[in-house]
């Protein structure tokens, strides 16, 4: 096989790889088309694509997590809990995971009381 | 080796459409505040008087509590707010299911407002900041000690289920504010206080939305 033919190839092959490669996430990926729709604020489009990558893959952990979000965003504080804790049995060490997690914490935390009393400077300037 | 690079660069650039680029996508979204208390379970909000620590003269915390938080209970959460003030000895009735159970008369879904408030009043002393009088201002300040009024509010909200006892939401606010006028009204500083206590009651109560940042994993 001659340098160019091999050269050809490899620029087809190259091609190929890159148009599947980006479209896979968005289009054929359930996964990629979760985070589409969740950008665009279909939430329940996204739960339904993430579950849809748990029947096939149980052990997903971007599949977990990403409904946790989703979860977290519908109120659902319970099933949040639930998937999040399972992405880090997965993935014990994600730090997505694990921030995403923290900041789920927090956020069932009652908002914090200024304690120390925050004086207004406004009065006194 | 010079006979495999293009082989190389197809295993390269495979690896790098499907192996490469991020692994997480950062996200901004709109969450809900949790809250523990789910307001489509009761009608009406009763308020059943606080434990007054302390108050200034001539002002009736309780009384300004009710006639602060009351329309905002009913415009809100569209409770229909009533008063019955009961006689609350220690902080530990709060947590005794019993006495609030034998409190309401019937099934009806009923939420008692109570808890313990304080509004205290001090006079400080304070550095004016400026060093010298600008000849040009007459009204600039001049450095000098003046005083200044601080109003503190200690606002411990309970809400509690007429129909088991059980307290639905405990929360603790203490907010602090200085006035430049000595002699500022206590009443109005009540009210300046209960307003940034209002905003931190009913964001969680409805479940107001805040921007977060999570993380959504590509893969």
């Amino acid at each position: 096989m001659s340098k160019t033919t091999l050269a050809a190839i490899a620029l087809a092959f190259l091609g190929i790889s890159l148009v599947f490669g980006c479209a896979g996430p968005r289009l054929k990926d359930q996964v990629g088309f979760g985070i589409w729709a969740a950008d665009n604020d279909l939430w329940d489009e996204a739960v339904f694509r993430w579950k849809k990558v748990l029947d096939q893959d149980p052990q997903s952990v971007a599949a977990h997590n990403n409904l946790a979000v989703a979860y977290e965003k519908k109120g659902l504080w319970e099933d949040a809990r639930k998937e999040y804790e399972a992405a880090l049995k997965v993935a014990p060490d994600n730090p997505w995971v694990k921030l995403n997690f923290k900041n789920f914490k927090d956020n069932l935390k009652p908002e914090k009381s200024d304690k120390k009393g925050k004086a207004a400077q406004d009065e006194n300037k | 080796m010079k006979i495999n690079s293009p082989i190389l660069l197809c295993l390269l650039a495979f690896l790098a459409a499907c192996g490469g680029g991020d692994t997480y996508r950062k996200i901004r979204v709109e969450l809900p505040a949790y809250s523990p208390l789910h307001p489509e379970q009761f009608e009406q909000l009763v308020f059943s008087g606080f434990l007054v620590a302390k108050e200034p003269d001539g002002l009736d915390l309780n009384k300004e509590i009710v006639e602060y938080f009351g329309p905002e209970f009913e415009r809100r959460l569209h409770f229909r707010v009533t008063v019955q003030r009961v006689a609350l000895e220690s902080e530990e009735l709060f947590r005794k299911p019993d006495f609030w159970r034998s409190l309401t008369p019937g099934p009806g879904r009923v939420l008692y407002i109570t808890g313990k408030a304080e509004l205290s009043r001090e006079t400080r002393k304070a550095i004016l900041g400026k060093a010298k009088a600008d000849a040009e201002d007459p009204l600039a300040r001049q450095r000098g000690i003046a005083e200044r009024s601080l109003f503190s509010l200690s606002l411990h909200l309970y809400l509690i289920r007429g129909d088991s006892g059980e307290v639905v939401l405990d929360r603790d606010f203490k907010e602090t504010k200085a006035y430049s006028n000595p002699k500022q009204r206590a009443d109005f500083a009540f009210y300046d206080l209960a307003q940034r206590v209002k905003t931190k009651l009913f964001r969680p109560i409805l479940s107001e939305e805040r921007m977060q940042e999570r993380y959504l994993l590509l893969k």
